[in-house]
C-alpha cells in the first residue's frame, strides 16, 4: 500500500466513524467582525466588577437577558431582551494571543497558516460551496479592507470577495466612476459594443475569444441596477436607518439588504478605531471609551436581529459576532486590557439554530474555560452546518484534499 | 505559445517535452548566447511560428505532450502583472505607488516593520497587511493596483508556487477593469499620459483614432471602428484645445505624517480617507483639452481597454 492509498483508506475509516453531521437550513450568513479583540467580560460574559486598576473583573455592571439566569454587560441593554434569539458561546479557545493578524487569520480561515498552502477564508468557502442564492449578485461581500485573512486562498480568485470600505462609496468595481454619468456610460457601452462585435465577428470560431466575451457579459449584468439598488439605503424607512446607528449600523442594514438580494456571506467589519482611540483593541486608555463601541454594537446587533425577524429572514440568516481573541480580566498599567485567547465569547443568532442558550463556561473571572471548550474549527463547523455545508467534506488544493474544517465538530446543542 | 513545452511548467519529472528538438535548439542558443534571455526572446518573437495566426481552441494543459502538435500559438489572457504593467504602458503613464511600509516615521524596529520598498512594476507588489481593518493603515494607491491584480489571480501570500496560480476568468476581472480605481486613473486624460499629447498633436482625427488603436491594441483601426470613433470625436475635435492652458501634473503622494505610531488618531484616519477619496476621483484631468472632447476621447479609450481583445494575447 503506498502513502496515498493508505491515507485514502484511513480517511474513509475516519469518515465512517465520525459522528452524525447536522444540517441546518440557513441560507445566508452575516459575520460581524469586532477587530482588535473584544473583551468578553465587558460584553457577553460579565463577571464581578473590578476597579479598573488593581482589582480584576468586568468594567461595567451586568443586566439580565432573555436567557434565564444569564447576563450581559449593561451597555448591551437593547440586545439583552433579544438574547433568546441568540446563543452565546463563552468558551472559545485558541492559542494565538500575541498577534492580531495571526489570530484574525485563524478565526477567518479556521487554521494556522502552513508553509505550502494558502487556506481560504470562511466567506470564500461558503461562496465556493453554495454560490450566490440568486443570479447577478456576488456570493461573498466584505465591508472592510480586503486583506489576506479574507482571501479565497487555494480556491482561486473566482471565490474572492466584492468589497467596500465605506457604505457611501458602494462596492469596489461595481459602481461607475464618479465622473461617469449615465450619458457617458451609454456612450461607453455603445462604443464597446461596436468594438466587441467586430472582434467577435473576426474571431467567430475562436473558443478563447468567445469564452472571454461570455464572462465579460455576465459581469456587466452584476453591475446592473438589480444589485446596485441594494446599496441604496435611502430606500429604507428613515426610522429604521436611524435605529441601526452610525457607520457600523448602516453596514449591518446593508448586510441585511445584501442577504435579501441573494448574497451568501457578508462580513461586516467594525473598525472605527477613532471612536475610542483603539477600536476593540482596548489597551490602556482605549478602555475608557470602550462603552461607545459596545453601544454601537448593541444598536446594530439588536436592530439587525429585529429587522431580520420582521422580514421573516432570521430563521434563514445566521448572524455571527466574531473577534480574534478576548481580553484578560486584569487591567494593564494604563487601565486597559491585554490579550487572552484561551476563553472568550462569540455569538450566533438566528440561522434556524436552537437559540436562547449559553454554550460553555469560563471561571469566575472569565480567565479560563472551565466547561465545554469550543475550538475555532468547532466554531467554523457550526457555521458550516447551520448553512447546510458538511464541515468534513474535502476541498481540493490542486490534487491535495483539504477538509473544510480541521476536524471541527459542530456544537451539537445548537441543532435540533 | 499558450502551453509550455512541459506542463505544468514547474514539474519536468511528470511529463516529457512536447517538442524536444525545438527545446534542444533553444537550449543551445541560450548557452551559445552566454545565457542571454533577451536573445532567446528575440528568437522566439521574430520566429514564423510565433507570428502565425492563433489557433481557435481553448488551451488544454492536460493533453499528453506526445499528442500536442503545433499549428499556431494559443490565445491566452494576460497575467495579473502583465495586465497592470500593460495598462500603464498603453496609456504612457508612470507606475505610481506608495512605499510599502506601515511605519514611514521609522520609529519602530525594522524587524517589526519591513519596508518592502516602492514598487515600479506590478511584480514588486506585496501584501498590504491591513488585517486590522484600520483606515489609517490603508495604502490607497497600492490598493488600487492590488485590487486589479487580485481579481486576476495574484495572491498576497506565496505559500504555493506561482506556477499553480489560478487563472480562471471571473466576472470581477471585467468589472474591476471597467469601474475600478486603477481603470479610472488609466483612462483619464491627465497631463502625465501619452494620449493627452497625442490628442494635442495637429493631425486629422482619423489619424488620432488609428494611432490610438496601434498603441492600445497593437493594430490599425478597421474601417468601421474608424467611422464610429471619428463620428464621435469629430464634432468637438476642431475646438478641442484650450488656449493658454498649461501642463500641470502632480505625482501621487502619500502623506507621510501617518505612521504606525499615530495611526489610531482621528486625524490620521481622516488624512487617509481623504487620500482614498482622491484616488477614487482619478487623476487630475488636463486643462489643455476641453471637457467635451476629453470625455469623448476617454470613453473611446475605455472601450478599447475593456474590449476582450485587450486582455487576450495575441
Amino acid at each position: 500500500m503506498d502513502r496515498r492509498a493508505f491515507l485514502a483508506s484511513t480517511t474513509a475509516v475516519m469518515a465512517a466513524t465520525a459522528t452524525h453531521v447536522p444540517k441546518g437550513k440557513a441560507e445566508a450568513c452575516i459575520f460581524m467582525w469586532l477587530g482588535g479583540g473584544a473583551a468578553q467580560m465587558d460584553t457577553f460574559d460579565p463577571k464581578l466588577v473590578g476597579d479598573g486598576k488593581k482589582k480584576p473583573g468586568s468594567y461595567y455592571k451586568a443586566i439580565p437577558t432573555a436567557i434565564r439566569n444569564e447576563q450581559v454587560c449593561k451597555h448591551l441593554h437593547r440586545s439583552a431582551p433579544l438574547m433568546d434569539r441568540a446563543a452565546i458561546v463563552r468558551s472559545i479557545t485558541h492559542d494565538i494571543s500575541n498577534e492580531h493578524a495571526a489570530a484574525a487569520n485563524l478565526v477567518h480561515t479556521g487554521r494556522k497558516p502552513s508553509g505550502t498552502i494558502l487556506y481560504p477564508a470562511i466567506g470564500s468557502i461558503v461562496a465556493n460551496q453554495l454560490g450566490a442564492r440568486t443570479e447577478e449578485v456576488p456570493a461573498y461581500v466584505v465591508m472592510g479592507y480586503p486583506s489576506i485573512i479574507r482571501d479565497p486562498g487555494f480556491l482561486g480568485a473566482k471565490y474572492g470577495n466584492v468589497y467596500l470600505t465605506q457604505v457611501e462609496t458602494g462596492p469596489n468595481g461595481l459602481v461607475r466612476p464618479p465622473d461617469v454619468d449615465l450619458n457617458r456610460e451609454d456612450r461607453r457601452e455603445t462604443l464597446l459594443g461596436q468594438l466587441r462585435e467586430g472582434y467577435l465577428k473576426r474571431n467567430a470560431a475562436d473558443q478563447t475569444v468567445q469564452q472571454q466575451d461570455a464572462i465579460t457579459r455576465s459581469a456587466y449584468k452584476m453591475a446592473g441596477p438589480k444589485f446596485l439598488n441594494v446599496f441604496d439605503l435611502q430606500r429604507e424607512n428613515a426610522a429604521l436607518r436611524e435605529s441601526y446607528g452610525g457607520e457600523f449600523g448602516q453596514r449591518c442594514l446593508l448586510a441585511r439588504r445584501l442577504a435579501q438580494s441573494g448574497v451568501r456571506f457578508v462580513e461586516v467589519s467594525h473598525n472605527l478605531n477613532f471612536l475610542n482611540g483603539s477600536g476593540w483593541d482596548t489597551h490602556n486608555e482605549g478602555q475608557l471609551k470602550q462603552h461607545l463601541l459596545i453601544e454601537e454594537l448593541d444598536k446594530a446587533f439588536s436592530t439587525l436581529v429585529t429587522d431580520l425577524e420582521k422580514n421573516k429572514m432570521l430563521d434563514t440568516t445566521l448572524v455571527v459576532v466574531a473577534t480574534e481573541f478576548g481580553r484578560p480580566p486584569e487591567f494593564d498599567a494604563g487601565g486597559g486590557r491585554g490579550h487572552q485567547s484561551d476563553g472568550f465569547s462569540m455569538v450566533l443568532a438566528g440561522g434556524g439554530l436552537k437559540t436562547g442558550q449559553v454554550i460553555g463556561r469560563t471561571d469566575e473571572l472569565a480567565k479560563k474555560v472551565v466547561e465545554r471548550p469550543v475550538t475555532i474549527a468547532d466554531f467554523h463547523a457550526t457555521i458550516h452546518c447551520a448553512l447546510g455545508i458538511d464541515p468534513h467534506k474535502n476541498l481540493y488544493a490542486g490534487e491535495r484534499p483539504v477538509p473544510i474544517t480541521d476536524r471541527g465538530q459542530p456544537i451539537a446543542e445548537l441543532f435540533s | 505559445m499558450g502551453v509550455g513545452f512541459v506542463e505544468p511548467a514547474d514539474d519536468w519529472a511528470r511529463s516529457k517535452p512536447s517538442h524536444p528538438e525545438l527545446l534542444q535548439y533553444l537550449a543551445r542558443e541560450f548557452v551559445l548566447s552566454g545565457y542571454d534571455l533577451k536573445h532567446l526572446a528575440r528568437l522566439l518573437f521574430s520566429s514564423h511560428a510565433y507570428q502565425r495566426r492563433p489557433i481557435e481552441l481553448l488551451a488544454d494543459t492536460q493533453m499528453p505532450s506526445k499528442n500536442r502538435l503545433f499549428a499556431g500559438p494559443l490565445r491566452r489572457k494576460m497575467s495579473a502583472e502583465q495586465l497592470v504593467d500593460s495598462l500603464h504602458r498603453a496609456v504612457g503613464k508612470r507606475f505610481e505607488c506608495e512605499e510599502l511600509n506601515l511605519n514611514p516615521a521609522g520609529d519602530r524596529a525594522p524587524a517589526q516593520f519591513l519596508n518592502m520598498g516602492k514598487p515600479a512594476r506590478a511584480w514588486q507588489l506585496t501584501a498590504l497587511s491591513n488585517e486590522r481593518d484600520r483606515p489609517a493603515l490603508a495604502l490607497p494607491i497600492a490598493q488600487a493596483l492590488v485590487d486589479m491584480m487580485t481579481a486576476y489571480g495574484w495572491r498576497q501570500s506565496r505559500q504555493s508556487a506561482a506556477t499553480t496560480r489560478d487563472d480562471a476568468s471571473s466576472p470581477m476581472q471585467a468589472l474591476i477593469l471597467a469601474n475600478g480605481v486603477l481603470g479610472t486613473r488609466i483612462v483619464r486624460l491627465s497631463d502625465d499620459g501619452a494620449f493627452t499629447e497625442l490628442a494635442l498633436k495637429d493631425q486629422p482625427v482619423e489619424r488620432l483614432v488609428n494611432e490610438s488603436f496601434l498603441r492600445v491594441l497593437s493594430r490599425p483601426a478597421t474601417a468601421e471602428e474608424t467611422r464610429a470613433m471619428t463620428a464621435l470625436l469629430n464634432p468637438v475635435y476642431a475646438s478641442r484645445k484650450v488656449a493658454g492652458a498649461g501642463s500641470s501634473y502632480a505625482a501621487l503622494k502619500s502623506d507621510n505624517r501617518v505612521s504606525w505610531s499615530n495611526h489610531l488618531s482621528a486625524e490620521a484616519t481622516l488624512i487617509r480617507m481623504e487620500e482614498e477619496r482622491r484616488m477614487r476621483m482619478g487623476a487630475e484631468p488636463t486643462k489643455r483639452l476641453t471637457k467635451e472632447f476629453r470625455e469623448r476621447f476617454e470613453d473611446s479609450l475605455w472601450a478599447m481597454l475593456n474590449s476582450p481583445e485587450f486582455v487576450l494575447m495575441p
